[in-house]
């Protein structure tokens, strides 16, 4: 337990350290960052503790903000994300498969893999510009960002997860 | 018992998620300055319409209160109206024309001021009564004045009232000038209107013309010359042909004529008496 803790502690650092030192200085035309810390939620399985889960998600998510000087943004768009990871694991495994699965790209196929990872950030970014924004008026830099960015989070994501395995 | 702790535990997750945000919404709100003055604002506005409602509120159920201070300020307010504008009308008359001349008109002239205590102006023979007579040095045919011009002449004088023969009588016959060119004519009333006497024996060449003014000649030793009467509202021309017929605006209203002076001159016994002796 403790061990795994301290595993996902590390995880934690190491996506910090990639996200402050390189993700954030990618601004692509402008728009597009990738919030690569997002990786951190693929390392639950279906049966981690959902409080665990939100914990941790927001952990990482003030840590970010802390470098970022967004106190708040990324908190409560990843503590979301955390919250409603649970219901989207189990919605997306199949029932032939044991509850322990893990999200990796080796077992659940490219296609599958790069949906989940593309609804992810497409959940987080949404909340993470319209927090940045603060108003109901969509503007046209804001959809620009959240698009550009949960697409290139998503492209960040993979390829962190093909280094991984 | 069992049961509810378990459910207490499955949605745990909610509190903490609650929780989470909450904090994350603190700190957003706290640390960014953009996010803060937005919330700052936009919270701003729905208290400002919640104290508006709540103001709104408050005063419909004062309005039966503040009726009555109002009804109460508009007493004290009609009131001090009143006495303002009297105090105007005073001060105003008192740097007018008329009554500039007046005072010059009436220097060296004893008078005598008086109040009215009965008056009429609906009959064709109107009278005036004033509280002054004989004890107080008025007597027969004297011009009797108010601030704003000429009133009538006395008729009847006992010991201590005296009856007015004012404009409005179809015996008075006044001796009136135009101001400014000294054509002389006679003021008459002829019944209705009581603002609006007739001027005749102007003769035609005095061209005279509406806004003209009418005043005393002087001729008749009654009234001191210049002492204002009126102004030529319209101007006829004599059933003759040969005279003017103004119709003269009366400056003097006698419906509400109230305080009113007896003039008389120093020397009017001895005037009286060489003018009677001509006629002997």
């Amino acid at each position: 337990m403790i061990q795994t803790q301290f595993v996902r502690f590390l995880q934690m650092c190491g996506l910090v350290l990639l996200q402050v030192l390189i993700c954030n200085h990618i601004h692509l035309f402008g728009v597009a960052t990738p919030q690569v810390y997002l990786a951190l939620l693929l390392y639950f399985s279906a049966n981690s503790s959902r409080i665990s889960i939100l914990l941790w998600s927001f952990a990482i998510g003030l840590v970010v903000d802390i470098f970022d000087n967004t106190p708040g943004m990324a908190a409560a768009s990843m503590t979301f994300v955390g919250f409603i990871l649970p219901s989207l694991l189990r919605s997306i495994q199949t029932k032939d498969r044991t509850e322990d699965t893990r999200i990796t790209l080796s077992e659940m196929g490219l296609q599958r893999f790069l949906a989940y990872v593309l609804i992810l950030s497409l959940i987080h970014c949404f909340l993470y510009f319209m927090l940045e924004a603060f108003t109901f008026q969509l503007s046209l830099i804001t959809i620009l960002s959240i698009i550009g960015s949960t697409l290139l989070t998503a492209l960040f994501v993979l390829l962190l997860e093909l280094c991984r395995s | 018992m069992g049961t509810f702790f378990t459910r207490i535990a499955r949605y745990s997750h909610w509190a903490v998620f609650l929780f989470l945000e909450i904090l994350s919404g603190v700190l957003l709100f706290r640390f960014n300055h953009y996010q803060g003055s937005v919330w700052f604002t936009q919270a701003n506005a729905v208290a400002g319409r919640m104290l508006g409602w709540e103001s709104k509120g408050l005063a419909f159920l004062n309005l039966v209160e503040n009726n009555h201070d109002l009804t109460q300020e508009n007493l004290v307010l009609q009131y001090n109206i009143g006495v303002l504008q009297e105090e105007l009308t005073r001060l105003t008359h008192d740097s007018s024309y008329t009554e500039r001349v007046q005072s010059n008109v009436l220097k060296g002239k004893k008078i005598i001021s008086a109040k009215v205590i009965t008056n009429s102006i609906l009959q064709r023979n109107n009278y005036l009564t004033i509280d002054k007579g004989k004890a107080d040095g008025v007597e027969l045919e004297r011009g009797v004045v108010s601030g704003t011009g000429i009133v009538g002449i006395t008729c009847m004088v006992s010991d201590h009232y005296s009856v007015v023969l004012p404009i409005l009588n179809s015996k008075s016959n006044i001796s009136c000038r135009l101001r400014g060119t000294h054509y002389f004519g006679y003021l008459k009333w002829k019944g209705g209107n009581p603002l609006h006497a007739y001027m005749s024996d102007v003769p035609l060449h005095a061209h005279c013309r509406v806004g003209d003014v009418v005043e005393t000649s002087g001729f008749s030793s009654v009234f001191p010359p210049g002492i204002f009467v009126g102004k030529v509202v319209q101007v006829h021309s004599a059933d003759d042909g040969l005279a003017y017929q103004l119709e003269v605006q009366l400056s003097t209203d006698l419906a509400r004529v109230r305080d009113v002076c007896v003039v008389t001159s120093i020397n009017q016994a001895e005037q009286d008496s060489i003018e009677s002796q001509i006629e002997k």
